[in-house]
C-alpha cells in the first residue's frame, strides 16, 4: 500500500537521512553553473550500488528533482542558468533580481517546483499501472519498435539535427553490444579481451559522458563570466496571493511538462520551453515576459520539474527512459537488478510504491532545503570553477570504479569522457546516446527474438494491431522530422535553438 | 579584421567540415563494424537470423545510411584543422585531458589519496586566475589536503566504498 510506504520512510532514520542528502546535493550540484543534476547522478552511480535498492533509487530521483530545481537559482541570480532546463527561468528571473525581487522570485520558483513535482507524481501514480495494462499486450515485436521509436525520438528531438540525434543513438546502441551476447554467449568486438567481454561497463560509461566531458566543457572557457546581481537575498517567503493568482498556469504548466516527460528526448528544458511559451500565449500580461514576469518563472519551473516524474512513467512501464537522467535511474534499477518494464509492478510494486512516496516526501525536502539555502547560495555560486571541476575529477574516478572493482572501468570513463567532449563540440546530443547505451541489450533480444519466433518473417509488424499503430507513428515520426516540418513546428510553437543539451 | 558578412559563412563552411570529417569516422568505423557482423558465424538452423552478428550489423548498417547523409549533406566545406597553433581554448581542454590522464595513469602505482591530492593541487595551480605564491601554497595546497580527506573519509570510511 502506498500509505504503508509513506510510514516506512517517515519513520526510517536512514531514509530521510538519504532523501534529505540527495536534495541537497542535487540542488547544489544543479545551481552551480557547470554542474547538473544528470552530472551527479552519473558520478554517484557507482557509489549508491553499495546502498539497498530502495534508497539508492530514492537518492538518484531526488537529485534529479533537486538539480532540475536548483539551476534557477543560479538563472535568477547570475542570469547563467545552473542547468539547461533553467534557460527559460532566466529570462524572466534575471530581470527580477535586477529589480531587487531577487528572494521573492526565488520563493515561487521553489513554490512551483514543488507544485509541478507533485503533479507529475499524481499523473505517475495513477498513469502508470495503467499504461503497465497496456504493455502487457506488447510481445517482443511491440517491445522491439518501442525501443527502436525511443531512439528516433530522443535522436530527432534531444538536438538541432535528427541526423546526428540518430547517429549518437547509433554509437550507443552499438557500443552496447560489445561483449558476449545474451542467446549464443558469442564474444562480440572483445578481440580476446576478457574485460571487454564483459561488455562495456554501463556506470563508467555514464560518468564519462555526463562527468568527465562536462569538466572539459566547463573548463574550456578561460572566464567563468560570473556576476551576481546581489550578494544578499532578502524576503524569500512564498507568498500566498502570487501562487493562488497563477494556480491555472501552475496546473498547465504541470501537465504540460508531464507528458514532455513521457516522450523520449525532450528532457527538462524542453518541458521548461514549451510550458513558458504556452502560459504566455494564455496570459494576460504577455507584454510582461522576458522583462521580469513572476508568472513566466513559475510556468518555466513548474513545467521542468514536472518532467522529471513524467520521465520515469515510461521507465516504470515499458523500460523505456524518457530523458538522460531517467536512463541513469533505469541503470540503477539494472544494477540493483532490477527489470523495468511490463512485468515491474508486478515483481516490485512495492518498489515502484517506494518510488512514489520518496519523490512527494523528497519534494516537501526540496521546499524547505530551497527556502533555507536561498540566503546562503550565492556564496557557493561564487566557488571558482577550478575548485569545483578538480573535486568532479576525483569524483568520477570513484564512481567509474564503484560498481565492479575494475581499473579498466577508469580508463573507460577517460575514454568516454573524451569522445562526448568530441561529440558535443560537433553538436551531437548525449541523450540518445544515452538511451542508445542502456537499451541497447534489449534492443539485441528483442529483435533476434521477434525473428526466431516468426521465423524470419516481417509479417507480425502489419498483423498485430499496436504494432501497426506503431509502425504508423513511426513513419509519421519519421515524416515529421524533415527540415521542412521541423521549421514549421519550431515556428508554430516558438521553440529557441537547443544548444546541445548534453545532459538531458 | 575579416569581414563580418563572410565571417558567417565562413564559420558555416567550417561546421560542414566537422560535420565531413564526423561522418567519414563514423562511416569507416561503421563499415569495419558491418563487415565484422557479417563474418560472425551462424548458430542452429535459423541461418542468419540467430548469428550474433545481425543486431550490430543492422545498427551499422543504419549508421552507415547516417553517417553518407552526413558527408553529403556537408559537401561544400572547409576543413576544420589548420597549421596554426591550437587556441587557449583548446589549450585548456587538452590541459585538463592530460591531467585527467596522468592521474589515472598514477593511481595504481602511488594510490588513490596521494595521486588525488597531486591532481587536485595540479588542477588548481594551473587554472587558477591568482599567481601569488603564498595564495597558492596555502590555498591551493590546503584545499586539495582537504578535499583529498574528504572523500577518503566520506567515501572509503563511511561509505566502506573500495577506492581505485
Amino acid at each position: 500500500m502506498l500509505g504503508g510506504q509513506f510510514w516506512s520512510i517517515l519513520t526510517d532514520p536512514r531514509a530521510l537521512v538519504t532523501a534529505l542528502w540527495a536534495i541537497t546535493l542535487g540542488i547544489v550540484m544543479g545551481a552551480l553553473p557547470g554542474l547538473t543534476g544528470p552530472m551527479a547522478m552519473a558520478l554517484l552511480l557507482g557509489v549508491v550500488y553499495t546502498m539497498t535498492a530502495e534508497y539508492a533509487i530514492v537518492a538518484m530521483m531526488l537529485i534529479y528533482v533537486g538539480g532540475v530545481y536548483g539551476g534557477s537559482m543560479s538563472a535568477i541570480l547570475l542570469n547563467v542558468p545552473g542547468a539547461p532546463a533553467s534557460a527559460a527561468t532566466a529570462l524572466d528571473g534575471h530581470p527580477l533580481a535586477q529589480q531587487g525581487r531577487a528572494g521573492q522570485a526565488i520563493a515561487n520558483v521553489t513554490i512551483s517546483s514543488f507544485l509541478g513535482t507533485l503533479i507529475a507524481v499524481a499523473f505517475m501514480a495513477f498513469l502508470t499501472p495503467w499504461l503497465v495494462e497496456v504493455s502487457l499486450l506488447f510481445t517482443a515485436w511491440e517491445l522491439l519498435l518501442l525501443v527502436i521509436l525511443g531512439i528516433l525520438m530522443a535522436g530527432s528531438l534531444a538536438g538541432n539535427d535528427p541526423v546526428k540525434g540518430w547517429l549518437a543513438g547509433g554509437i550507443g546502441l552499438m557500443v552496447a553490444q560489445v561483449g558476449l551476447d545474451n542467446i549464443h554467449m558469442h564474444p562480440r568486438f572483445s578481440y580476446g579481451s576478457h574485460y571487454l567481454e564483459a561488455g562495456i561497463g554501463l556506470v563508467a560509461a555514464i560518468v564519462g559522458l555526463f562527468g568527465l566531458s562536462q569538466v572539459m566543457v566547463s573548463m574550456r572557457d578561460p572566464d567563468s563570466k560570473l556576476i551576481a546581481v546581489t550578494h544578499k537575498v532578502r524576503h524569500v517567503i512564498p507568498s500566498w496571493r502570487d501562487i493562488r493568482s497563477r494556480l491555472r498556469v501552475i496546473l498547465q504548466s504541470g501537465v504540460i511538462g508531464t507528458f514532455v516527460g513521457i516522450l523520449p528526448g525532450l528532457g527538462a528544458d524542453m518541458g521548461a520551453w514549451i510550458s513558458y511559451d504556452a502560459a504566455r500565449r494564455t496570459s494576460r500580461e504577455r507584454d510582461k515576459y522576458g522583462k521580469g514576469s513572476m508568472e513566466g518563472v513559475i510556468a518555466a519551473e513548474t513545467g521542468n520539474n514536472a518532467v522529471v516524474p513524467g520521465s520515469l512513467i515510461p521507465v516504470i512501464a515499458l523500460g523505456l527512459p524518457g530523458s538522460g537522467g531517467a536512463a541513469i535511474i533505469m541503470a540503477a534499477l539494472f544494477l540493483h537488478g532490477l527489470k523495468p518494464g511490463p512485468t515491474f509492478m508486478f515483481d516490485n510494486i512495492g518498489m515502484f510504491e517506494y518510488m512514489v512516496a520518496g519523490l512527494v516526501i523528497g519534494s516537501f525536502f526540496m521546499l524547505f532545503v530551497g527556502l533555507a539555502l536561498a540566503h546562503v547560495i550565492i556564496h557557493v555560486l561564487l566557488i571558482p570553477r577550478e575548485n569545483i571541476m578538480a573535486a568532479v575529477i576525483a569524483l568520477a574516478a570513484i564512481g567509474a570504479y564503484a560498481s565492479k572493482l575494475q581499473y579498466g572501468d577508469v580508463w573507460m570513463m577517460v575514454a568516454f569522457g573524451a569522445v562526448a567532449y568530441v561529440l558535443r563540440r560537433l553538436d551531437f546530443p548525449l541523450a540518445p546516446l544515452v538511451l542508445g547505451l542502456v537499451l541497447g541489450r534489449m534492443f539485441d533480444d528483442f529483435l533476434r527474438t521477434a525473428l526466431i519466433i516468426s521465423d524470419g518473417s516481417l509479417a507480425p509488424l502489419w498483423q498485430r494491431p499496436i504494432c501497426l499503430i506503431l509502425v504508423v507513428v513511426l513513419i509519421g515520426f519519421f515524416l515529421l522530422s524533415t527540415p521542412a516540418a521541423h521549421r514549421l513546428l519550431a515556428r508554430m510553437i516558438h521553440l529557441p535553438a537547443r544548444a546541445g543539451s548534453a545532459d538531458e | 579584421m575579416s569581414d563580418p558578412e563572410t565571417a558567417a559563412p565562413d564559420a558555416q563552411l567550417r561546421k560542414a567540415g566537422a560535420d565531413f570529417v564526423a561522418g567519414l569516422v563514423i562511416f569507416v568505423v561503421s563499415l569495419y563494424a558491418l563487415i565484422a557482423s557479417i563474418r560472425m558465424p551462424y548458430y542452429g538452423d535459423a541461418g542468419a537470423l540467430s548469428s550474433p552478428g545481425l543486431t550490430p550489423g543492422l545498427i551499422a548498417l543504419f549508421m552507415l545510411v547516417l553517417s553518407a547523409a552526413l558527408m553529403l549533406r556537408s559537401r561544400c566545406f572547409r576543413l576544420p584543422f589548420t597549421l596554426r597553433a591550437p587556441s587557449l581554448e583548446a589549450r585548456r581542454v587538452l590541459t585538463v585531458f592530460g591531467l585527467v590522464f596522468l592521474y589515472v595513469l598514477m593511481m595504481p602505482w602511488i594510490g588513490y589519496a596521494l595521486a588525488t591530492f597531486l591532481m587536485l593541487f595540479a588542477f588548481q595551480t594551473i587554472f587558477t586566475a591568482r599567481r601569488d605564491l603564498r595564495f597558492l601554497l596555502i590555498w591551493g595546497g590546503g584545499l586539495s589536503l582537504v578535499l583529498t580527506a574528504a572523500l577518503y573519509y566520506v567515501f572509503g570510511q563511511i561509505f566502506l566504498i573500495p577506492l581505485p
